[in-house]
Order: structure tokens, then C-alpha cells, then sequence
């Protein structure tokens, strides 16, 4: 296994390069065949594939474990960690055995609650939120410290990523957010997915005002939607999530076939749209179940040059 | 009784305890409560008692609530339900 | 005050059916502010039983008795008698006045008639929310008088997540978002400085969390 001790997606960004990452959910169980087809689809194409941790709060695959067999199969894996189900303890251990297995990239979550998921009865855990995470894992890799200050033998250098949706509530104070989690540690954003171009180029618009994309590198979220259903059931069922009438509309006005090409045509449109925002140093395509789409429109986008390793 | 919202549940559990096989709770027609709102309390609480009913096992139907105007509908229907049910004991 | 809701009919029922003579034991304090274990659910509670009882063709005998505050000893000591005769009690005091009797009547069966939930307020005319999680460092001065720990599902410090909508919490629309609470309150107050302070990580030794906690005031120690 490479433990050479660099991330490529931070390579790339770094180098001045436009990244693409992409995301996969594991399996609801012990076959590994799964997540390994869904690397093999992205192999390539992307720069990094980030891998959810009991996404949705469903039981699945530990990330770690996914991420492990992304990086057998020659896939860069970005390992998700929420702290809805581990405490400090805990998380601090699986980021150093993280880095141990050659895994680079991690992304700080809060995680969906508990109720929503496959196994509500569960306790929460909580006891750190995602920019006490943030904040851990800047010191365990600058100062090789644990959250104790216990000096580590083998600091984790993990390049560390965090969500941050532009178009949740409250508006007024996402830019706000977006400095505490830069101060706090973070290195990379990847948004939620972007169909709302004007309110997304306002939140860059202010990113930019603050100083802030100096600071961090941010990736548009894009997802291509599928079918008119798909958009509807985003705008009025997921928190945090804006898709303006004339997306739906767009949607409409096909089904099938039809509606899939176009729900790519949206996709594409986006992507050039948000490639020339300056800030915007990525994308982060979220096709989850649809895995297969994503090499041909990284390709349509004219982004297939992925830098070599 | 001045108002119907002064009826406290546990009258009507004891009207039940001492044989009763049905009660009904007579209140002023809609809008006409002298205290407001007086009738509305005494239909929640008569509806929650109907509840506790059920739970018991006697039977929520055996409790209802009527507005005078509507009283004698309201005893017919009462008693044709008790007919199909066993005694409240 | 401590709010607490009183268990189903039929699951009280069935941890009575050992017996024939039972105390309904009522507190007069936090639980009848939420209707739960007051002098009135008492005897409603005890009409109820020996009704459901007659159903199976069975007669409960039951007392029934209510004191101030069962977490008290100077106030359960007046039960003293009516448990003595009595073949167990069904406490429908909270959690803690259950144990208290427990620990004075160590001979006694006590059966708890409720179910305890949480430390809150009546927020309007028949609703109660929980508001303290009794976390045992208080930091509602940070934020504005709205208590992150209690009130955001996740307990986030530095919130909100990005799941909220229309100012309601992801997990049910009944819950606001306490971090849109936060937010409005510091703005309102000129604090919103506050919202930039990162916040770390809690230090949960005082709470639960640490071990069932203890208080003790050595000046009234005798």
C-alpha cells in the first residue's frame, strides 16, 4: 500500500491546478466487490473520491474500511468522519490508523442525526462538533499533538476538508461560518451541490471580500439531476438544498433518456459556469448511486487531463 | 354546575365507578359561552376522558359531549350505542 | 422544573397486577405543574385503575395519598403509615422522588408511574420543552440565553449545521433550529461577535457524563 505521504488532490490544488473530486457511499455490509466496482468507475477520471461515513445515518461500510480498498485498487480516497457516532477518543485513534494506511485526504462532518437514519434507537455520540474536529486534526498534524497535548509518535498529516452549503439557512451568516471553519484549520470546502448560480456566485462574491479564497480552496458541489422527480423531491425533501424553478422546469419538459441528458446538460453548464468564478479552484461531483456518470462528464467538461500522480 | 369547564375529569370516572353505563357532558351551544371559552376546555377534556376510556377497556362511546340545542340527538344516539354494548358494571 | 409524563394505562396496569393493595403516591410539586403526578392524576389515575381492574373482574384496593415534594424526606416521611400498609406504591413522582422513597422505604416495592423526561419550562398554555440538559458548565452567556448543549439536536458549539430549514431542526419541524435562535438573539442583543468566537471542545466531566454527580455543601454539612 502507498504511503508516500502525499495527497494528490492537495498536489493539485497546490500546483494551481482545477480539481475534480468525486463521492461514493460504501455498502450496507461486509462485501467489498461493491465499493471496489465504484472505485474502478472513478479511477482516473478524478483526482480524489471522498467516502461517506454512515451517510444519511444508515449503517453502511466504515469509510476507513472503503477507503482502504479504494487505495488497493490505486484510487486517492477522501475518508468522510462525522462526530454523530465516535467521540474524541475515538476519532483521533481512527485518523492516526487512517494515516498509517496511507489514507491523506479527510473531511470533517457533523453527520445527519441519528433519527433520520436505519437505526434511530441508537444514542448519538456528539461530543466534539466538526470544527472541534477541524481544530484537532490542524494540531495533531502541525504540532503532533493529540487533543490531550500528549506529543504524537507519527503526526497524522492529513490535508483537511469540511462542507459548507451556501444556501442553508441562515444566509446572512454562511460567509461568517465559512471564516470560522477556515481559522479553525480547514483546507479545503467542498460545497453542497450548486444549481443556484446567482446566489452561489453572492456567497463567492462575499468569500472573496473577506479574504478568504487566499485562504482556502473552495470546490463547487454539482450534482446532475436525473428526472423531474429527482429535482422536486431535493427542493422540497433535503435540508439546505436550493434548486430554483427554472432548473425544474428545464427538467420538466423531458422524461427518460431525454430528462437524463438534459439533467447533464444543466451539469455542464454549471461546471463552466463555476470554473470561471474566481475562488473556485474545483468541482466535487456528488452522483451517489449513479458512479457511472461521472467519467463522461468530467470528460464533457473538458476535465479528463487529471494531473498524473 | 355554572359551566361546563368546571367539570373535573374525575367526576366522570366516578359517575363510571358508581354504575354508570353511559354519561354525557351538556355544554352551551357554539360560541355562546359566558366564559369564553368554556366549552371548548369541557370538549377537550371530555376528549381526552374518552381516551382514557378506550384504555381502560370500557369503552370511549359511553362518554359524550353535546351542546344543549343538540342534547336530545345526542341521548338517542347515546343509548342506541349502549344497547350494543355489555353494561359499564 | 422536572417534566415528566405519566406511563401508559396498560403498562401500569401490568406492574400492578402482583397486587392487591397499592399507594398512588402523588408529588406536589414538578410534576403537577405538567399534569402528571399531582393530587388530581391521583385520583384520576386510581378511579382509572380500579375501572380497568373491574374489567378483568379483578378488585384493587387503592390508597391515595399526595405530599409536597417526594424528594424530600421531611415530606415522604408522612407517607410512613400509608406504605407500611400498603403492598407496594406506585410513585408518580420524577425519577429522583421514586429513589428517594426507595432509599427511605427500603422494604417497599416502588413502582414508578411515570416516565421522567426533562428539566424545561412551560413554554405556552399545555407546552412544555426541554430547555437544560444539566450539563454542569454553563455557558449560556456565550450564546445569547439559548443553550446550544439542550436545544441543538447535534449539540453543536459552533453551529449551525447546514441541515436546518425555514429555521426548523432536521430532525422534526416541531424543533426550531436553536442555532437561528442563537443567531437572531446576539443580533438582536449587538453580540454577534460572539458568533465568530470559536468555541472548543466541551469539557463533559461535570455532567453525566463524568459519573452520577454529587453536591456538597460542607457549611451545611452538621
Amino acid at each position: 500500500m502507498k504511503t508516500d505521504g502525499q495527497s494528490k488532490l492537495k498536489r493539485t490544488l497546490s500546483g494551481g491546478g482545477f480539481a475534480v473530486t468525486a463521492e461514493c457511499g460504501p455498502p450496507r455490509g461486509a462485501d467489498a466487490s461493491v465499493i471496489r466496482k465504484k472505485g474502478e468507475t472513478l479511477k482516473g477520471c478524478v483526482d480524489a473520491v471522498n467516502v461517506t461515513d454512515n451517510q444519511t445515518a444508515v449503517v453502511r461500510m466504515s469509510s476507513l474500511a472503503a477507503c482502504l480498498h479504494l487505495i488497493d485498487i490505486g484510487v486517492e480516497p477522501v475518508m468522510q468522519m462525522v462526530t454523530r457516532d465516535r467521540n474524541r477518543i475515538a476519532l483521533q485513534s481512527d485518523i492516526m490508523g487512517a494515516y498509517s494506511l496511507g489514507i491523506r485526504n479527510l473531511l470533517c462532518l457533523s453527520g445527519d442525526h441519528q433519527s433520520l437514519g436505519s437505526q434511530p434507537e441508537a444514542m448519538n455520540v456528539f461530543d466534539i462538533d466538526s470544527l472541534n474536529l477541524v481544530h484537532a486534526v490542524r494540531v495533531m498534524r502541525d504540532e503532533g499533538k493529540d487533543m490531550s497535548g500528549f506529543s504524537l509518535i507519527g503526526a497524522p498529516e492529513m490535508f483537511i476538508g469540511a462542507a459548507e452549503n451556501p444556501f442553508a439557512d441562515p444566509l446572512s451568516y454562511r460567509v461568517v461560518r465559512l471564516a470560522k471553519k477556515i481559522d479553525a484549520g480547514v483546507d479545503f470546502i467542498q460545497t453542497q451541490c450548486v444549481y443556484n448560480l446567482p446566489r452561489f456566485k453572492e456567497w463567492m462574491r462575499q468569500a472573496r471580500e473577506e479574504g478568504l479564497t487566499e485562504k482556502v480552496y473552495i470546490m463547487a458541489g454539482i450534482t446532475p439531476l436525473k428526472s423531474t422527480r429527482m429535482a422536486q423531491f431535493m427542493a422540497a425533501k433535503v435540508a439546505g438544498m436550493d434548486i430554483p424553478q427554472e432548473v425544474i422546469d428545464r427538467m420538466s419538459a423531458f422524461t427518460g433518456q431525454r430528462a437524463i441528458e438534459e439533467g447533464m446538460n444543466i451539469a455542464l453548464e454549471t461546471i463552466a459556469a463555476v470554473k470561471s468564478i474566481p475562488g473556485v479552484r474545483g468541482i466535487h461531483i456528488m452522483a451517489i448511486e449513479a458512479e457511472e456518470r461521472v467519467p463522461e462528464l468530467v470528460k464533457a467538461a473538458g476535465l479528463s487531463q487529471r494531473p498524473a500522480k | 354546575m355554572a359551566c361546563s369547564s368546571m367539570i373535573k375529569d374525575i367526576y366522570l370516572l366516578k359517575a363510571f365507578e358508581s354504575g354508570a353505563d353511559g354519561v354525557i357532558v351538556v355544554g352551551c351551544p357554539a360560541g355562546k359561552c359566558k366564559r369564553v371559552d368554556g366549552d371548548t376546555r369541557a370538549a377537550k377534556r371530555v376528549a381526552r376522558v374518552r381516551q382514557l376510556l378506550d384504555e381502560i377497556g370500557l369503552g370511549g362511546k359511553r362518554l359524550a359531549y353535546s351542546t344543549a340545542d343538540e342534547m336530545e340527538t345526542t341521548a338517542a344516539e347515546l343509548v342506541k350505542q349502549l344497547g350494543e354494548l355489555p353494561p359499564g358494571r | 422544573m422536572i417534566v415528566a409524563k405519566q406511563k401508559p394505562l396498560a403498562e401500569i396496569k401490568e406492574m400492578l397486577r402482583p397486587f392487591e393493595k397499592v399507594l398512588i403516591l402523588g408529588c406536589g410539586t414538578c410534576v403537577k405543574t405538567c399534569f402528571a403526578g399531582g393530587e388530581d392524576e391521583v385520583a384520576m389515575l386510581g378511579a382509572a385503575l380500579r375501572l380497568a381492574f373491574r374489567q378483568d373482574g379483578k378488585t384493587i384496593r387503592t390508597e391515595e395519598l399526595t405530599v409536597e415534594r417526594q424528594c424530600e424526606d421531611a415530606f415522604i416521611q408522612e407517607s410512613a403509615q400509608a406504605v407500611s400498609r400498603n403492598e407496594a406504591i406506585l410513585s408518580l413522582a420524577c425519577g429522583a422522588g421514586v429513589q428517594a422513597m426507595a432509599r427511605r422505604f427500603a422494604r417497599a416495592v416502588l413502582l414508578p408511574g411515570l416516565n421522567t423526561t426533562f428539566m424545561g419550562v412551560l413554554e405556552k398554555p399545555g407546552l412544555f420543552t426541554e430547555e437544560c440538559a444539566g450539563c454542569g458548565d454553563c455557558e449560556l452567556d456565550t450564546f445569547g440565553g439559548i443553550c446550544p448543549v439542550t436545544r441543538c439536536s447535534k449539540r453543536l458549539l459552533n453551529g449551525p449545521c447546514g441541515g436546518s430549514k425555514n429555521g426548523k431542526c432536521e430532525v422534526s419541524p416541531d424543533i426550531e433550529c436553536a442555532w437561528q435562535l442563537i443567531i437572531d438573539r446576539l443580533t438582536l442583543l449587538g453580540q454577534s461577535d460572539n458568533l465568530k468566537r470559536y468555541i472548543p471542545a466541551k469539557d463533559w466531566r461535570p455532567s453525566l457524563s463524568g459519573g452520577p454527580r454529587r453536591l456538597v455543601r460542607e457549611d451545611h454539612v452538621i
